[in-house]
């Protein structure tokens, strides 16, 4: 491989890599192109998968509702937050593709408040609050990003949550 | 610009990732651009192994796992012999906040998405993979693909690695993020405060690289 200084004591070095992928890729000809999208063909195959969805999301919100069951029958602990954490975060990553883009907007903000404030100093009504809408969005099935009610929700949980970071931030 | 259609049938992928619906999401998807050969594991530690044991070409794999994390998978994988070491690593991540971006860069992948993904955005950073290639950067702190796709020789500005001088961060395509949010976000203390996606709004996404300073 093939190796060059960048600077001069030649401490660092560029290395060319061994492999190059291109040797196992072919740009498809205009005519073998014609007939295979793979960006169409990847859509496609997720459409067909996309009956499942509804169960997924269904799951993902079952799992973040034990997450918080633990934790309000055990207490809260960094394990546990974690747990929480981890299954709000998977929600965030996913929603949108699963189509509940507000759902994960929701998961999102749960995860900004996790993350921006210590585990003991939690507040633990707004983390409830959170869970509780989620499970309900999923539940009434509010997939649309113009539900009324469910945009409502996304908001006011969002102000909330920057009320309070703002006034932990604050030290008041 | 229009993306080339290629023949991916040779290449082989593993997906590191412990959501089984993400990784079969992931999986439809490598079919669909027509991979053959897809290698899964549940999280770092099984990655680890399938890398060591499958000689995959390409590894995606998610950030947030247990055991093993994207970033210890990434920084072991750069510390095994070559050629392994020089894998293309891409990173999805439901992380959006500039400052988690940016240790996944300094890990060593070599292209970010963030979630949610899209057809689009994955086929464009195993496209970007292989046909874009990096170099690699060996330094007594880091090894990994360089920041910069292409090398300027004549360049004679300023070092921008840790000097906290805007990275030149762009998105593609929809342009959900731009780089001023993130570092009015930064500035303020309020990383992630700008991200749309807690709003409902654009979700943030496929954050993208290029020219210098980039992931």
């Amino acid at each position: 491989m093939a190796r060059e200084p960048i600077d001069p004591d030649g401490r660092n070095e560029v290395v060319k890599p061994p492999r190059d992928l291109r040797s196992k890729v072919r740009v498809l000809s205009g005519r073998e192109a014609a007939q295979f999208d793979p960006v169409k063909s990847a859509e496609a195959a997720l459409e067909r998968l996309s009956g499942d969805f509804e169960n997924w999301m269904e799951d993902e919100a079952r799992t973040l509702a034990a997450a918080w069951a633990d934790i309000q029958s055990d207490g809260l602990d960094e394990d546990r937050s974690q747990v929480l954490f981890r299954a709000a975060h998977d929600i965030k990553g996913q929603a949108s593709t699963l189509g509940y883009p507000l759902v994960g907007a929701v998961a999102g903000n749960l995860c900004h408040l996790m993350e921006h404030v210590d585990t003991p100093a939690l507040p633990l009504t707004l983390v409830a609050q959170h869970v509780d809408a989620i499970r309900a969005m999923v539940q009434e099935k509010a997939r649309q990003e113009d539900n009324p009610t469910a945009r409502a929700l996304v908001e006011r949980l969002a102000d909330v949550t920057d009320d309070f970071l703002t006034r932990q931030s604050d030290g008041k | 610009m229009p993306l080339p259609n290629l023949d991916l049938s040779e290449l082989r992928v593993l997906i590191a990732e412990d959501n089984p619906y993400m990784r079969q999401i992931l999986r439809m998807m490598l079919i669909g651009y027509g991979v053959r050969t897809v290698f899964e594991a549940e999280d770092g530690a099984e990655a680890l192994e399938l890398v060591a044991s499958s000689a995959p070409d390409l590894v995606l794999t998610d950030w947030l796992m247990p055991i093993v994390n994207g970033a210890e998978l990434t920084r072991m994988i750069r510390q095994m012999p070559a050629p392994t070491c020089f894998l293309p690593i891409i990173a999805i991540t439901a992380h959006t906040e500039k400052r988690r971006i940016l240790a996944a860069r300094d890990s060593g992948i070599t292209e970010v998405m963030c979630k949610p993904v899209s057809a689009r955005g994955l086929y464009l950073r195993i496209a970007n993979c292989i046909l874009n290639p990096r170099d690699f950067v060996r330094s007594p702190s880091f090894f990994g693909p360089d920041r910069r796709r292409f090398q300027a020789p004549l360049h004679n500005g300023t070092e921008r690695r840790g000097t906290g001088i805007a990275d030149g961060y762009t998105l593609d395509e929809t342009g959900e993020l731009s780089q001023s949010q993130e570092n009015a976000a930064v500035a303020t203390g309020r990383a992630g405060a700008s991200d749309p996606s807690r709003r409902g709004g654009a979700p943030v996404r496929q954050v993208r690289t290029s020219g210098q300073g980039t992931v």
